[in-house]
């Protein structure tokens, strides 16, 4: 093969990539581009305040946690000014009904069923479903487990996790709100309360007459969920990695959660299920 | 018995992962080989097969082949460094840097200029840059096979990998560092500049004796041999971590630290090799392969990058490789074979678009340009080589370094550590390895012959050599060891024929007439180390016996003196207890009669009849 023809060729290649390249940037960024759907503002969709740790404050004014430091860092890697954040129930995140909502953070966990109505960027953690109880309150084992009366979140991955591994004696109770979740929780109408262990260990800290019992074996991750077919994924996405790896993301864990987020995990026992 | 009852769940878990993981690894690279492309394409390939955008086999949230493929890739670049061959570095120097400098320089700035033309910020604009300016000599057993690797511009070539990868993996640490490091410019940059400079003393000050002397001490089993050889890249790979450098550029710096001490040709390479080639190199693609995403690979911006991206890497080579033509006189074929040798993608490139993916300044989208990339690089390259490979005139043959692949024939047991301890000290200046074989007397027991054997095995792993000897059985040394040398293609074979009291007398004699490759008969037991004993020389260059001694003492520290000159006879008789002499001998009569006294020995390069002297 000619040195003059293979040059040639991809001199042509060349030509006809940067002529692509040329088309109004149509090749994006390397890390990806972000439109945001109402320019200079980044809208967060997250549940009803507070989610203690994650999202402190009200509604109409949040003050912190670590998903609202986390969106901030984001915005700003981003390039982007303003942060919008607006609320909903987790049922109806899930849905896929963002609304104008450029991302959702609400420790929410990808499915393939979640999958089908909304885009998942790299997920910023993984962490175990954890058993949360009043203190004082001992889950040994599985069979006790079952014994106690349940409280899950409505359209959560925890119905699914309690329902198959757990098999309580009693239906859980599904709860919209994790206010009123947690209030049952204390108030002893239920017994146990499915979080993720992260989340778990924050309320606890906050409220010391509560406990982690136990956390499960499997982990779940944990994403930014966009709206289904959202060109955005790849700039999310790579603004994760880009915060994991440069200690942005363990310095929010350090400032709204105590410590790195499995920091906790190994003092944690284990509940020994059936599954998976 | 209620057969629906039977609790049969479906697969998960990590011994599920690592079946899946290893079926792939079996029938990835040979069904694509099939088809005449690359193995590695076939477990990228298999890793998006059973990844998320595939067959989604793997648990969600799952980190085991990801966690193993980081190792993996540190034992890639550990590996790319480590059989690096630096002799020819060493030998082609100046065309080495010149060429390695222009195959580095404009890759990089077209790398660069594609980014920039994007719109890219500077950091991935550069990063792309020294990605495609680095490559893989995944073509180089072709050059090899066909005769043509000691062409000095194909020489010159590979000994450029060296510095390409280097400074490639220098501006990913620079880069990455200055991504991921916090505070100020100056104080990442001078994070950056203090742990280069630490990682560099460490990885080639501290290392390479540490590694020896761990050789020395525990490396008596293979095994640990092993062990500690994965252990200094581990190593290397935290101390750059500790300063924030990406741990690839430690694993390779110490691959190339380590060169010397892990001979291409050794069995601990071999070892190296064996666990590269079946499990974490492979582990490493199909967790690449994970990222493999057909729907963001096939879209329009994907490939259009992806074009960019061939255009600027095999463009770049190639003007390198036709500047060869006016700069270092090649011709049109030696030019078109050292392009197709230096333009494949493959490690280098992987470890850097990984990184460049996990630190967040390359989307997907990147990742899979790149993927095409490398089978396009690694396609265009075999189909160049396959067909400049003949057009290439044959080179004159390469004289062999001395201590390249030195044999040590042994027929007494007793008098081995002195010609072992010689063997491992030219080898080592060489990055060469030893070969070591008992000559086995007919008549004689199995269960002697292999107690005899478990000594000899027992005497290199005491001097940390890393060998397995083999007895050969006849009842004509001279032949055996002949047909040993020639079988084994030494380059220096050590005759260890002992004091002549039942060492089998005057073999070695007979070896040194009939090899071309030269002969170091080791008379006299001595069980010292070389820094121990008093080493007397006696080197006369004009003769090719005395360069060979020559090379012999410069391999060796600490050469007390030279030898009287009262003849060689005397000389040996007057040497005293824990003396050796290493002597060119310039005739065959006396050589039967030099024999050193107990407690001394002897080292003989006989002349007269070594290559180029025989009329």
């Amino acid at each position: 093969m000619p040195a003059r023809r293979l040059g040639i060729s991809l001199f042509l290649l060349m030509l006809g990539a940067g002529a692509l390249a040329g088309c109004g940037g149509t090749l994006g960024d390397a890390a990806g581009s972000f439109d945001p759907s109402h320019p200079g503002t980044l809208t967060v969709i997250t549940q009803p305040l507070p989610t203690t740790g994650f999202w402190e404050g009200t509604d109409r004014k949040p003050t912190g946690g670590f998903e609202y430091g986390m969106a901030l860092a984001l915005a700003d890697r981003l390039g982007i000014e303003q942060v919008d954040v607006r609320t909903m129930p987790f049922s109806r995140i899930v849905t896929g009904r963002l609304v104008d909502g450029d991302v959702a953070m609400a420790l929410i966990t990808p499915t393939d069923e979640r999958e089908e109505v909304l885009e998942f960027s790299t997920p910023y953690f993984n962490s175990p479903p954890a058993l949360l109880v009043r203190a004082g309150t001992e889950v040994p084992d599985v069979q006790t487990a079952q014994e106690l009366q349940w409280a899950v979140g409505r359209n959560t991955t925890f119905e699914d996790i309690v329902a198959a591994q757990i098999h309580p004696d009693s239906e859980p109770l599904r709860y919209e709100s994790r206010t009123v979740e947690l209030a049952a929780l204390r108030s002893g109408k239920v017994d146990v309360a499915m979080f993720d262990l992260p989340a778990a260990q924050a309320l606890v800290t906050a409220d010391p007459s509560l406990e982690v019992a136990a956390k499960l074996s499997q982990t779940e991750p944990i994403a930014i969920a966009l709206p289904n077919g959202s060109e955005n994924v790849e700039a999310i996405s790579s603004a994760v990695r880009a915060m994991l790896s440069d200690g942005t993301l363990d310095e929010l864990a350090e400032r709204w959660l105590g410590g790195p987020i499995e920091a906790g995990e190994d003092a944690v026992p284990l509940l020994r299920t059936a599954g998976p | 018995m209620n057969v629906a009852s039977l609790a049969i769940e479906s697969p998960a878990g990590s011994a599920w992962e690592f079946l899946v993981l290893f079926l792939v690894v079996i029938l990835g690279p040979p069904l694509v080989e099939r088809a005449r492309v690359p193995g590695l394409i076939g477990l990228l390939i298999g890793g998006f097969l059973i990844g998320p955008h595939g067959l989604a086999l793997l648990d969600e949230g799952s980190t085991t082949i990801p966690d193993l493929g980081e190792l993996g890739l540190l034992y890639l670049m550990f590996v790319a460094g480590v059989e690096l061959d630096l002799a020819l570095l060493r030998r082609h120097r100046r065309s080495a840097i010149g060429f390695g400098l222009l195959t580095f320089v404009f890759p990089m700035a077209f790398g660069t200029l594609a980014g920039a033309l994007l719109g890219w910020e500077l950091a991935a604009a550069l990063l792309l840059g020294s990605l495609l300016a680095s490559h893989t000599l995944v073509l180089y057993p072709i050059a090899r096979g066909a005769g043509i690797a000691n062409d000095p511009l194909i020489a010159s070539a590979v000994g450029a990998t060296v510095l390409t990868d280097t400074v490639a993996l220098i501006v990913l640490a620079v880069i990455s560092g200055s991504q991921t490091g916090s505070g100020g410019g100056t104080e990442v940059a001078l994070q950056i500049g203090l742990g280069l400079l630490v990682l560099l003393v460490f990885a080639f000050a501290v290392l390479p004796p540490l590694a020896r002397r761990a050789f020395r001490l525990l490396g008596t089993e293979r095994t640990v041999r092993y062990v500690i050889a994965v252990a200094a890249f581990l190593g290397t790979a935290v101390v750059a971590e500790m300063f924030e450098i990406e741990g690839i550029v430690g694993a390779f710096f110490a691959g190339l630290a380590m060169n010397r001490l892990v001979p291409n040709e050794g069995p601990l390479m071999s070892r190296i090799d064996f666990f590269g080639v079946a499990v974490f190199v492979p582990v490493f693609l199909v967790s690449v392969g994970l990222l493999l995403d057909p729907s963001v690979m096939f879209r329009g911006e994907t490939l259009a990058l992806a074009g960019l991206f061939v255009a600027a890497c095999l463009g770049g080579k190639l003007v390198a490789a036709t500047l060869t033509r006016p700069l270092f006189g090649a011709s049109g074929p030696q030019s078109l074979m050292v392009f197709a040798l230096t333009t494949p993608q493959a490690a280098a490139t992987l470890a850097a678009t990984t990184v460049g993916f996990q630190i967040g300044l390359f989307s997907e989208a990147v990742v899979n340009a790149v993927l095409v990339l490398i089978l396009v690089s690694v396609l265009v390259s075999t189909l160049v080589a396959e067909r400049e490979k003949s057009r290439v005139d044959q080179p004159a043959p390469a004289r062999r370094a001395l201590g390249e692949h030195a044999l040590v024939v042994v027929s007494d047991l007793d008098a081995a550590p002195l010609g072992m301890r010689l063997a491992a000290a030219v080898t080592e200046r060489e990055a060469g390895f030893v070969d070591v074989v008992l000559l086995g007397r007919a008549g004689v027991g199995a269960d002697r012959r292999q107690a005899e054997l478990d000594r000899l095995s027992g005497i290199c792993r005491r001097l940390g050599i890393d060998a397995d000897p083999v007895v050969r059985v006849s009842d004509h040394e001279a032949r055996t060891a002949v047909l040993a040398a020639n079988d084994l293609d030494a380059s220096l074979v050590i005759a260890v024929e002992g004091s002549g009291e039942g060492g089998g007398e005057g073999w070695s004699e007979a070896v040194a007439l009939a090899l071309p490759a030269p002969v170091a008969i080791v008379r006299g037991q001595l069980d010292l180390p070389l820094e121990e004993a008093r080493v007397l020389a006696a080197a006369d260059g004009a003769h090719p016996a005395g360069t060979v001694v020559a090379e012999l003492v410069a391999a060796l520290t600490g050469v007390a003196a030279s030898l009287d000159g009262d003849g060689l006879g005397a000389d040996l008789a007057a040497l005293g207890d824990g003396e050796v002499a290493i002597a060119a001998v310039t005739g065959w009569e006396p050589l039967a009669a030099l024999r050193p006294p107990a407690g001394a020995a002897a080292v003989l390069v006989p002349d007269g009849l070594l290559p180029g002297t025989s009329d």
